[in-house]
């Protein structure tokens, strides 16, 4: 890998971690404007509907579901800011369903940081240049 | 009709993602996007329908 390259990697994987951080913010820095406030849009509509359903987001040291409860927070840590502003707020933290929809949310909560792990991802790709 | 809605509003923002990252030009991504959405509520109607019959 030359120094050019390993520069280019750098800036890129700092990118994405920007848009992990702030959905969007990986292509929005990179010129792409529209499609990263649509996706960050999307993700952030994704993340309030399942805090609206009464969705709640595991902490990587919750065990009330056994080894699953590490596979939902990795999903929901997947939101950046939005994930760790909501746990310090207290937002969708309650281990007890308020609504019969929490089920809902909670797949909703986890959706939404999986979709941002791929706005990561395709944040990368555009930055070292592997999609246009 | 909540839960329908829901799945609909489901598959409408994961279809905006992935016709937007699976496809480049506005049209690709869009007739890209409308087919995902197509096929989650198809699949989550034959699925309902499956599970229905289940006891």
């Amino acid at each position: 890998m030359s120094d050019k390259d390993g520069k280019g990697a750098l800036a890129a994987s700092i990118n994405s971690f920007a848009g992990w951080l702030l959905p969007g913010l990986g292509h929005v820095s990179q010129g792409r404007v529209t499609r990263g406030l649509v996706l960050g849009l999307v993700v952030l509509a994704m993340f309030a509907t399942g805090v609206t359903l009464g969705g709640r987001l595991y902490s990587l040291t919750d065990t009330s579901e056994g080894l699953l409860s590490n596979v939902f927070a990795a999903c929901d840590l997947g939101s950046g800011l939005l994930y760790f502003l909501a746990r310090a707020a207290g937002i969708a933290t309650s281990d007890q369903a308020q609504l019969d929809t929490a089920e809902y949310g909670n797949i909703f909560l986890m959706v939404a940081g999986l979709l941002n792990y791929l706005l990561m991802l395709d944040a990368f790709d555009i930055a070292v240049r592997r999609k246009s | 009709m909540k839960h329908l809605l829901l799945m609909i509003l489901f598959a409408a923002l994961v279809a905006v993602v992935f016709g937007a990252i699976g496809r480049e030009g506005l049209r690709n991504q869009f007739r890209y996007g409308l087919k995902i959405f197509a096929e989650f509520v198809v699949v989550g109607f034959v699925l309902a329908w499956i599970l229905y019959w289940v006891p």
